[in-house]
Formats: structure tokens, C-alpha cells, sequence
């Protein structure tokens, strides 16, 4: 289990890294904490001839709240996001999310920008980036540009960035008072990944009905699915339990799972139901439990 | 001898567990040579499929790589392995004109490095003519199925009907009578370090030298011999101190040991190979998948009567030894703890494109008792008795030891009743019962699980030969086996220190300080002054033919070997010291090695006073007295005897017992099983260490659990594998494992010098019987039957919800109703 | 595995059945097809470089088109090996009209081998069903060029 002969870079800074992707386009793979892209080269599933290892790049691990965004640096480690004050008090759906992924040895070298540029779709990552509608920085020849969560996603560890693009950042909104958050997932083993995976984020107003929600799903389809048919169950009534059921059944109507080795596409999409339930049960908890605004 | 157990019994820790704990075990993979070449392995993606040709040339003509074996070279070089059955197999260590399972072995690379030899592997091209491919061991039984092995006209290469007393008057006269069939899936273990072999021939002497990490040497020894075609006494294997655990599949190391022997020989190169993990799920062993088919007849009163079983194992694309002994390791103890007068097992060995099967921790018995101990609960239900009290009405009761069971086996000893009613104590049945009935009154769906098994230990090689039928067996030329032997060696070298040496090599169980306390008690030494000599070298070494760390071996046979070996050095010891001392043998005392005579205060000669006269001053010796202090004893074991003409034999030579009651709730949305009490019970006779009891009950308890709810060897319809990472083939880890209640009962055995038996496989065989039963029992509600395993919540969901519901069970009742 | 399902087509099955019978457009809507070739009128080789994400391959193999009953029906059997094993199956293609347009009903059953079957089994069938999704989306488009032209 030995990768094929490949040319290692490590760059210093983004500008290198763009250099190179450039001149090597597809044949380039960055790397990042390597937990994905190092396996599948092992395994010799993939092969690329250049390796493009983006951890000699310094400034790109920050984790900054600035503006109602918090900004995620790509090579910002999960492990670091994990232990951060700032994502736990701003965007407890990342925390509780971050705590999912594999184990801690994973996630001391796995990266936020890893993750959701290699776009797995039972990842949880990629699953949150669209549950908040969040948006990522690419650098390329041309500059920056910004790719809102729902223009990224193709299909199966593909997404909207070019090879010659570097992800740069992550933005994360933060959001208003009287939200609550939950992700949770459904998994064979402790840290493996999702069989079924659920987001779901609710706003309930003063008036006591639900000004806001989003549900997203992972581990149904080639890309995490946003639940909007579900979202407008809730949206503008007050939340209780039958209109919880009613909207996880949407989200279970609405996606097409696939059979694999460890679960039926029936199953999978009956967890739809059961996961994306419970976490409205318990993000309506959660929004329960801020103060009034 | 000595009288107060000073050594015997404590908790003393492992000798190898500094090294290991601080990164620095020496494992097989850590043995540098010069001039080291790196080997990689070409297989098969196919399951079936004629091999038309191997064209090496692109290969060869790659920087830095020394040749290349293909799968028609090593058919010319070698011999096949011996088949342990009348039915001959042509099994070679790589495909020779057809590759029969996903990775099979077609061609090895030998480079200067692994990476250039991976690189050599895909330029080889390899003209494969697929064939259909045949995966269930019942579909490849009918006529017309796809044959493996034309020559042979059936996939079917072992049948055995095996009776044992008188079967069908038990099933006439039984009051009821009940029928299920099971499905016990494939999968196996996971070693910490893989195979690895490195394989170095010397062309002058002949002699092949091949260092791996094997768990033998026992016939592993001569079957590579014989595939590398050389006089046994020109290999010389040798194991490193750490071999990163076996649990009997790295027996599978056979074919690897002679096809890098063979790479080596060819290239005249050091050639080093490394199994990686995919090479390991997809072509080592596995225990073997079966399809059982059970008739259980019964008194009213819930006394068992009779078993018939019909067994369909899939070993796989070949018979590697000792399979097709899946089927018949367990003959002396298939009915279990249970008084169950007559037997009839309808013995089946099948041939598909799966990957081959061999021991997996519990050989034989995880498939035994998940089926029986499923009937005793069906028959429960049936019968509305308590489970945990039907099965105390069928023990073997503690006055009938030693017992003869009706297929030949001689349980040494035991009190079978005391071990489940501790059980039950332990888990507070009753209020478990009064809970689970709450809890199904609130609508959760929580069940309890009661199992039990006979653990046998000490493998007769006897057990082999039921292959055969008496018919052949009794032709002269048949050669019977019935070893079980175990080699130690004890010395005191020149300075008086004390040195044991093993004659197999451990796995990491603790072997070395288990000798260290028996020598220690023995000798009247400390445990940390005994030095014990792990590993082993073929050339070296003594060792016979059933030598190895396999059927929970060593705390008995290893340990009964090591205790008769100090014992005589003792005697020799006192006698060389009563000579000197001018005084009566049974005068002396030895504490801390050193020599008292009578009461006195102050030792009259210490052991180096003693190895000073035996190995430097002979002169001084009795007359006629051997120089050197050094004595080797091959223990055996009497109760192991050939198989008799009625196909009993007693298939391990002591017995342990297990019973484990386990209470668990399934979430009845999700299907996920929360476990909410498990209980574990051994009866292991003496133990010498219970730490080391206690680590060997948990690792077997969590291959249970894997075996149960987790590990797979999953391959689709048309014989891919599927399982080929640690992503799809899933071990529990210590996240998935619930707190054990662990109890012990101690029946000492008669036959075991010192009345220790073995646990190494303890609950691996009885786990998933008593989860099987917990869940079935939870499922009960809901009428939902399961026969599967693993009980994935996939799958459990999906029986719950209707589609997956297997077949009910049949209820024949018979009698006067 | 199975590849099963239905896909419409804003175009008579006359047309459709030129389309998908068209090597020229074949190869262009088989994704990562490098080459295609007819070696005879019913079969053709193909190269293709098929990528997800950082797992891509070079595949080589064949395509046999057999039981032509035009506009209605066709059988194919394909089969192509590369770094990461082989790929092997065998299907039908049924054509239908339906609201003025075409209805294909495939059915397929394929066997993928080695490498990819033993550790990507996760991935393997939402992959299947992304690529023929990619490659119908493709044909959809040169039907409706068709249809418009």
C-alpha cells in the first residue's frame, strides 16, 4: 500500500501554491491534513503527479469573529476549531459538528478547508457550510472570489473550485439571539462516518413562531441536501413537536439514498426522518433556552 | 516442593509491557537485514477466472526490479499443500491456471523497494478469462453451479454424517420437537501487525531461513516444507519477540512463507513482505460462514433430548489446513454443557469464490453455540419456561465430572451449574426480568440474553481425522493423530540464573511473565530473575509438531510443560546441593534461591554455588549425574487418543466454561442496540494470573461483540470483496464496548499439572449467541425473528419494519397433547 | 449493482435512437471518454479518464451494441479494466414515446471489480448514478440541439 512516484511542493504562501497549481492544473492535488487525499493515494486510487502540501502557508489557520461572520481560515485544524471559545459561543452548530468527525487524532490534522474542498458527502463540514448558508474564499489567477455553500457543491467529493483555485477561507454567519442549533448523525461506530447526518437551525421570534430554519441532511445523495420543502413547514408557526414530524417526513420524501454495505436506501431514508426530527426537537430546545432579545 | 503459593495466582505484570507501552516492541516488521529486497503481491481482481496468460516483460523492464514469479512458475517449483481430507485440492501458494477468489495471488514483484514493486505490479498484464463465480456455499451445492474444481465435479469437497447415540429414538419419543435454521457470516480478526515474512535462501547448505511473525511453529512448519518443496529439516523459521497477536488466522501466513520463499530462492535476493491491511481482509483467513439447519427434540419439562444439525460450511476457493476441521474441531464438546444424550451432525465443506477459511478465535465453537444456544432459547419460548432456568435443567451436574460427552469428549471438570446461577447473581436476573418488563410496558423494546458454552482447549490433532471416513481410516496406511504436546526448556546457567526458554511463540498475551510465576514457585526464585526467551527459531528450539499458541493452549500446556520442566530442575538442583551439603534431600528448603537446610537461618548454598559445582566443577557432581543444569520437557496429554471407529473423539484435552447473561435495549426508531448490563462468567481452572485472565476475557468478549454486531467480510453476488479498509470492515473500538461484569469459578483440571485450563477464546465463541439471544428476546414484542448476524440497525430496522422478517419458526409438536 | 431507472427526452425516438446510435455524440457525452472507436458495426473501443474528485483512472475497453430493434430497443454489453480493476455489464435500453417526447427505460446490471469495489463501496453507487446522470444530461442537450435545429 505504497502511492505512486508524485513531486512534493510545499509552499510558503498562496501565491506559490496558485503558481504551481497553475503550471501542474489537473495533475496538482493539494493537500492539506492529508486524512482523506493520503488513503486514496495509499490505496493508489489516486495518483496525482504533484502534490501541492499547503501547511507551509502560515496565515492560514486564524479563527476570527468579525461583523457577524466568523471567518475560518482553510489550514485552520478541526481539533483547533473544536477547542475554540470563539466557534462555541458563535456558531454552536460548528462546535457540536467539529466534535463528530472521526476521532481527535483525525481531527488534530484535519482542516476545515480540507474537508469541505474534498466535499464528502456524508462529512459533516460540508453538511454545516449549507445548513447556514455559508460562503468560501477561493484564490485563483484571477483573484478572489466568493462561492455562496449552495453554488459549490457538485456531486461526490466535487465541487465549483478549479483546480487551479485555492480555498482560502471559510465564512460563517453568525447568527441572531433566540436560534438554536444541533447536528447529529447516525453511525455505525463511534467517529465513522455518517450513515445519516443532520443539521437544523431555528429562529423563533418574539412572537413565538419560527422566523428562520434550516435543515440540511448528509450521507442521502452525492452532496449534502439543504431541506427547503421541510424549512417552510416551520417557517412562520410555532414550533411543536407534530410540525417537527411533519417536516422530517418532507426531508425524508425529498431525498433518493442509495444501497450500501452498511445500510439499505430504505433505512437511510427513514433516519432522514428520524435525525432531522431530533435535531428540531433539540434545536428548538436550544433556542428555548437563549434569553429574550 | 513448594507449599504456600507465593508467585502463583498474583496479578504480576506482563515482562513485555515496558517495551511495548513505550513504542518499543520488537515486532517482525522492525528486523533490518543487509541488502533487503521489497516483494509486492499481483492478485486477482476477479473471483473466478482462467489466467491465460502473465506477461512480465513491462515489469522486468522497470529500474530496480529483480524479478518476478508468476502464478505457472510456482506451480513447476512447488508442491501443493497437503489437504487435511480424502478429497485432494490443488492448492498452491498463487494461482496457477485459474484464480478462484478475489486476490488471489498471481504474480510476486521482488524490487528494491515496495513502492517500485507496487509499480512493477501494474505493469504486469494479466489475460484473465472471467468465469461465473459461485459465493454461497448452498448455491454452489446444487447441480449445475459453477465448479471450482472441475476435475472433482463438485463443489462439495468434505461430507461426514456424524451419529452419536441413538438419535432418532430421541426424536420419536420427544414430547416436542422444534426446527430453525441460522446463517453465521464470515468474518475475521484484526492482528496489530499483519503478515510479514522475509525469506533469505542460502544456495551452499540448501537451508531457507524465514523470519515472520507466525504463531507456530506446529505443522505450519511442514506444510511451507512441503510448498517450498524442501526436506524439512532445511527450514528454519524463526518469529521476533512481538508478533502484534494471531488469533489463529495468521495460520494463513502458509502460503506467503513459501511464495516469498520461492521469490527469494528465484531472485537469489533478502526479499521482504508486508501484508497491508486491505491483502489481510481480502485473502487471510476468516472463520467460515454457515448455514445451519437445526431439529431439536425435547421433553415437556424441557429436558433435551436429541440434536440434528445439518452444517454447510463455506470454506472458501481452498481447503487450507486444518479446515475443513471448522466442522469438526468442536466433536467433543458440540453438545455443549448440556446432558443431551444423542447427536447427529450431517458435516458439509464447501468450496466458493470467497477468500479461504481457517481458525478464527473460537474455531468452531462461535458458530456451534450461536446456533444451539438460539435453539435452547426457541425452545423456551415454546415450552414458556425461563430461559436462564431451562438451561440450569439440562446442565452437567458437578458430580458426573469427568464426563463423557456422546461424541467422544472428556470434560475434565467442572460445575457448570455454580458458573450460571454466579452469572445470574451477578446480573440480578430477576430484577433485570422485573425491569425489562417495565420497560416494555412503556413500549421500549429491551431484551435479555442468556448463553453458556463448553470452552475447549488444548486441541487433540486427533479431531483432524473425522475428515475421513472409519471405512479409510482403518486401511493400514492411515497415519492417526492424537498429539497435543508442548515443549519447554528451564536452565541455570553457569552463574546460577535462571532462563526459560519457549517452545512457541507467544502473540502478546503475557507468556513470558506466566512462566516467570511457575518457575518462580517452582524453583523458589523471584518472578523478575527468571528470564524467559520469547520467539522462536525452528532450528534452535525444542518443539513438536502440535507446538504453537493456538486452542488456548499455553496457560495449560505451555504452563503444565514449564512446571514439570522447573520441577525437575528443582530435583536435580536439591540433589546436586544434599550431595555437597552431606545432608538429606527432604532437609532442604530453597527461598530466593538459595539453599537452607532444615530450619537454619542462614543458607547453606545459593544457586550460583550450585551451577559453580554442575557446570564448572563436575568432578563434584553424585556419581553418574549429567553435568549442567538444564532440563526440557514435552509434556502431552494422556486424554488425547486417535479417533475410535464410531467417530468419537475427545477433541481437546481440557474443558472451560463460559455463561454470560446480557441485557440490551434496541431503539425501535433507529434499530441501534444499547447494551445496559453484560455479564461474563469463566471457568478457566487455576489461575495463574488473573490480569492476564482478565485482559484474555475481554479481548475475547469484544471479537464477540465484533463478530455479533460489527466485522464482516461482505462480498456481493458476483464475489467482489467489499470490505477492504477499516472503513468497511469495522472493529468495535473501546467507544463501542460496555462495561463487563467479569466473575470466575475455579474447577481445577485433573489432566494439567498445575489444573489450569485456557480462556483465549472464551466469550469470541458465546458473545454473539447471548446478544443474538438478548436481541431476539427484545424483538420478541414485535414478532420479529432474527437469524443473521451482524445484527447491523440496517438490518434490524429493517426486520422490524416487515421487509426483513425471516422465516418463522417451525414448532412440531409430538405426544399426547 | 444495479443501474436502473428512466429519463425523458424532449425529442421523437427516431431522433433519440440517432443520437444515442452516433458515435461522434456518444463519445462526447460519455464522461471522460478520450476516444471511442468502431471496430466493427456493433462494437467500439473506448478510452476514458474518469475523475471524482482525487480519485481518477484511464480506463480502456469495449462496447457491443447487439439486438438493434430501431426505435424501440437495444442490448449492450461493455466491459473496461484500468489502475483502479475493471468495470463489466450488461443492460438494455427500451425507447418509448410519450408526450411527444421519449421515454428510456435502462436496466443494467454491473460488475465492478477489484480496487475500487473492495474499498470505495460508499462512494461506488451514488458515483454509477452521478455518471450516467452526467452523460443523459448530455445527450438531453445534442436532443434538444436537434430538435431546435
Amino acid at each position: 500500500m505504497k502511492p505512486s512516484a508524485f513531486e512534493y511542493f510545499r509552499p510558503t504562501s498562496i501565491d506559490e501554491a496558485l503558481g504551481l497549481l497553475e503550471r501542474y492544473d489537473f495533475e496538482a492535488k493539494v493537500v492539506a491534513g492529508g486524512q482523506s487525499l493520503v488513503p486514496l493515494m495509499n490505496f493508489r486510487l489516486a495518483a496525482p503527479a504533484y502534490l501541492v502540501d499547503t501547511n507551509g502557508i502560515s496565515d492560514l489557520s486564524y479563527i476570527r469573529r468579525t461583523d457577524g461572520v466568523i471567518a475560518l481560515g482553510a489550514m485552520a485544524r478541526q481539533s483547533e476549531i473544536e477547542d475554540s471559545p470563539v466557534v462555541a459561543e458563535s456558531c454552536p452548530l460548528l462546535h457540536e459538528a467539529t466534535k463528530l468527525i472521526g476521532h481527535r487524532t483525525v481531527r488534530n490534522r484535519g482542516t476545515i478547508g480540507g474537508s469541505i474542498a474534498h466535499a464528502d458527502p456524508s462529512a459533516e463540514y460540508p453538511t454545516v457550510l449549507l445548513a447556514l448558508d455559508g460562503e468560501v474564499v477561493v484564490r485563483g489567477p484571477a483573484g478572489k472570489r466568493v462561492i455562496p455553500a449552495r453554488e459549490l457543491f457538485l456531486t461526490i467529493c466535487t465541487t465549483t473550485i478549479a483546480p487551479n483555485e485555492l480555498l482560502t477561507e471559510i465564512r460563517l454567519p453568525v447568527l441572531p439571539a433566540g436560534t438554536g442549533s444541533a447536528f447529529v448523525e447516525l453511525n455505525r461506530r463511534h467517529g465513522d462516518w455518517a450513515i445519516v447526518g443532520a443539521a437544523a437551525v431555528l429562529t423563533v421570534g418574539r412572537d413565538g413562531a419560527c422566523s428562520d430554519a434550516r435543515i440540511a441532511v448528509a450521507g442521502v445523495g452525492g452532496t449534502p441536501i439543504r431541506c427547503s420543502e421541510a424549512e417552510d413547514i416551520l417557517e412562520g408557526r410555532g414550533l411543536d413537536e407534530t410540525l417537527f414530524e411533519a417536516a422530517a417526513e418532507r426531508a425524508a420524501a425529498a431525498v433518493d439514498p442509495v444501497d450500501d454495505l452498511h445500510a439499505t436506501a430504505d433505512y437511510k431514508r427513514a433516519m432522514v426522518k428520524v435525525f432531522v426530527g431530533r435535531a428540531l426537537t433539540l434545536a428548538s430546545e436550544r433556542c428555548r433556552r437563549m434569553p429574550d432579545v | 516442593m513448594a507449599s504456600t503459593n507465593r508467585w502463583v495466582g498474583k496479578s504480576l505484570r506482563r515482562k513485555e509491557d515496558v517495551q511495548l507501552l513505550t513504542g518499543k516492541g520488537q515486532f517482525a516488521d522492525d528486523l533490518k537485514f543487509a541488502r533487503l529486497t521489497h516483494a509486492a503481491i499481483l492478485r486477482s481482481p476477479y473471483a473466478h477466472a482462467r489466467v491465460r496468460s502473465v506477461d512480465t516483460s513491462k515489469a522486468l523492464e522497470l529500474a530496480g526490479v529483480f524479478g518476478v514469479l508468476t502464478g505457472a512458475e510456482v506451480g513447476r517449483l512447488s508442491r501443493p499443500f497437503p489437504t487435511g481430507m480424502p478429497t485432494r485440492l490443488p492448492y498452491f501458494s498463487a494461482a496457477v491456471d485459474k484464480a478462484r477468489y478475489v486476490g488471489e495471488p498471481v504474480a510476486i514483484v521482488v524490487a528494491e523497494n515496495r513502492y517500485i514493486a507496487e509499480d512493477a505490479c501494474e505493469l504486469i498484464r494479466v489475460d484473465y478469462e472471467a468465469l461465473p463465480a459461485v459465493t454461497d456455499a448452498e448455491d454452489a451445492s446444487r447441480d449445475g453451479a459453477p465448479l471450482l474444481f472441475e476435475d472433482l465435479g463438485s463443489n462439495v469437497v468434505n461430507q461426514r454424517l456424524l451419529s452419536y447415540g441413538d438419535v432418532d429414538h430421541a426424536f420419536a419419543n420427544a414430547d416436542v420437537v422444534i426446527e430453525h435454521d441460522f446463517k453465521f457470516h464470515k468474518y475475521s480478526s484484526t492482528p496489530i501487525e499483519t503478515c510479514v515474512a522475509v525469506a533469505q535462501y542460502d544456495q551452499a547448505t540448501g537451508v531457507m531461513t524465514i523470519w515472520s511473525n507466525f504463531h507456530g511453529p506446529y505443522s505450519l512448519h511442514s506444510f511451507v516444507a512441503k510448498g517450498l518443496n524442501l526436506p524439512e529439516n532445511r527450514l528454519r523459521l524463526i518469529a521476533p519477540t512481538d508478533i502484534g497477536g494471531s488469533f489463529g488466522i495468521k495460520i494463513g501466513i502458509i502460503p506467503y512463507l513459501t511464495l516469498v520463499g520461492l521469490a527469494a530462492k528465484k531472485t537469489d535476493q533478502t526479499v521482504k513482505w508486508v501484508e497491508d491491511r486491505r491483502e489481510h481482509l481480502m485473502a487471510l483467513n476468516s472463520g467460515a460462514e454457515r448455514t445451519a439447519y437445526y431439529q431439536l427434540a425435547a421433553k415437556r419439562d424441557g429436558t433435551i433430548l436429541g440434536i440434528k444439525a445439518k452444517y454447510v460450511d463455506n470454506n472458501g476457493a481452498y481447503i487450507r489446513a486444518p479446515e475443513p476441521a471448522n466442522l469438526y474441531r468442536t466433536t467433543g464438546n458440540t453438545t455443549g454443557p448440556y446432558r443431551t444424550p444423542s447427536l447427529q451432525i450431517d458435516a458439509n465443506c464447501v468450496v466458493t469464490n470467497k477468500s479461504p477459511t481457517g481458525p478464527n478465535r473460537g474455531y468452531g465453537c462461535q458458530q456451534l453455540y450461536y446456533c444451539q444456544e438460539r435453539m435452547v432459547d426457541l425452545l423456551a419460548e415454546k415450552l414458556e419456561l425461563d430461559p436462564a432456568e431451562l438451561r440450569m435443567r439440562n446442565l452437567i451436574q458437578p458430580d458426573e465430572f469427568p464426563y463423557h460427552t456422546p461424541s467422544g469428549g472428556l470434560y475434565d471438570s467442572g460445575d457448570y451449574p455454580a458458573a450460571v446461577q454466579k452469572a445470574l447473581d451477578m446480573a440480578d436476573y430477576a430484577t433485570l426480568r422485573a425491569h425489562q418488563e417495565e420497560a416494555r410496558r412503556q413500549g421500549r423494546l429491551v431484551g435479555i440474553g442468556v448463553a453458556t458454552g463448553v470452552e475447549p482447549c488444548v486441541s487433540n490433532m486427533g479431531y483432524l481425522n473425522i475428515a475421513f471416513p472409519p471405512e479409510q481410516r482403518a486401511k493400514p496406511r492411515f497415519h492417526g493423530k492424537s498429539g497435543a504436546g508442548e515443549a519447554a526448556t528451564v536452565k541455570l546457567d553457569p552463574m546460577g540464573q535462571v532462563t526459560a526458554i519457549l517452545g512457541s511463540a507467544p502473540s502478546g498475551q503475557g507468556h513470558e511473565i506466566l512462566v516467570a510465576q511457575v518457575i518462580a514457585e517452582n524453583l523458589g526464585v523471584s518472578p523478575d530473575a527468571v528470564n524467559v526467551v520469547a520467539g522462536m527459531d525452528t532450528f534452535t528450539r525444542l518443539w513438536t509438531i502440535s507446538s504453537g499458541n493456538y486452542s488456548s493452549r499455553f496457560a495449560s500446556a505451555g504452563l503444565s510443560a514449564f512446571a514439570e520442566a522447573s520441577t525437575k530442575l528443582r530435583e536435580k538442583i536439591l540433589r546436586v546441593a544434599a550431595h555437597r551439603l552431606g545432608s538429606a534431600q527432604d532437609q532442604l528448603r530453597v527461598v530466593d534461591g538459595k539453599v537452607f537446610v532444615g530450619d537454619a537461618d542462614e543458607p547453606a548454598i545459593d544457586f550460583r554455588g550450585i551451577a559453580g559445582i554442575a557446570h564448572w566443577n563436575p568432578d563434584a557432581l553424585p556419581d553418574g549425574m549429567e553435568p549442567g543444569l538444564q532440563v526440557t520437557h514435552l509434556f502431552n496429554y494422556t486424554p488425547a487418543r486417535i479417533i475410535d471407529e464410531k467417530d468419537r473423539v475427545n477433541s481437546s484435552n481440557t474443558y472451560g466454561f463460559i455463561a454470560e447473561v446480557v441485557m440490551l435495549e434496541v431503539d425501535r426508531q433507529t434499530g441501534e442496540i444499547e447494551f445496559l448490563k453484560f455479564v461474563s462468567v469463566h471457568d478457566a481452572g487455576v489461575i495463574v494470573n488473573p490480569q492476564r485472565v482478565e485482559g484474555q476475557v475481554y479481548g475475547g468478549l469484544v471479537h464477540g461483540i465484533g463478530g455479533a454486531m460489527y466485522e464482516e467480510l461482505a462480498y456481493d453476488e458476483k464475489g467482489q470483496f467489499l470490505a477492504g479498509s477499516f472503513m468497511d470492515y469495522l472493529c468495535p473500538t473501546a467507544m463501542e464496548i460496555p462495561d463487563l461484569d467479569i466473575g470466575h469459578v475455579c474447577s481445577p483440571s485433573p489432566f494439567s499439572t498445575m489444573g489450569t485450563k485456557g480462556c483465549g477464546e472464551g466469550s469470541a465463541m458465546t458473545a454473539p449467541a447471548a446478544i443474538a439471544n438478548a436481541v431476539n428476546d427484545a424483538l420478541a414484542p414485535m414478532g420479529v425473528r432474527i437469524n443473521e448476524l451482524p445484527l447491523t440497525p440496517s438490518r434490524l430496522w429493517t426486520a422490524m419494519n416487515g421487509a426483513g422478517a425471516t422465516k418463522e419458526v417451525v414448532l412440531a409438536e409430538r405426544g399426547n397433547e | 449493482m444495479k443501474i436502473k431507472g428512466e429519463t425523458t427526452f424532449d425529442a421523437s425516438p427516431d431522433r433519440v435512437w440517432n443520437i444515442l446510435m452516433d458515435p461522434e455524440i456518444i463519445s462526447q457525452c460519455i464522461p471522460g471518454c478520450q476516444e471511442l472507436k468502431e471496430v466493427s458495426d456493433d462494437e467500439f473501443s473506448a478510452r476514458l479518464r474518469i475523475g471524482i474528485g482525487a480519485v481518477s483512472g484511464t480506463y480502456e475497453g469495449t462496447l457491443r451494441i447487439n439486438d438493434r430493434v430501431p426505435p424501440s430497443r437495444y442490448a449492450m454489453v461493455f466491459e473496461g479494466s484500468g489502475r483502479g480493476g475493471f468495470v463489466k455489464g450488461s443492460g438494455e435500453a427500451l425507447l418509448r414515446a410519450e408526450n411527444g417526447g421519449t421515454v428510456i427505460a435502462y436496466d443494467c446490471d454491473v460488475e465492478v471489480g477489484g480496487l475500487i469495489a473492495s474499498v470505495g463501496q460508499r462512494v461506488l453507487e451514488g458515483v454509477s448514478t452521478f455518471l450516467v446522470g452526467q452523460m443523459f444530461s448530455k445527450l438531453q442537450g445534442f436532443a434538444a440541439q436537434e430538435e431546435a435545429a
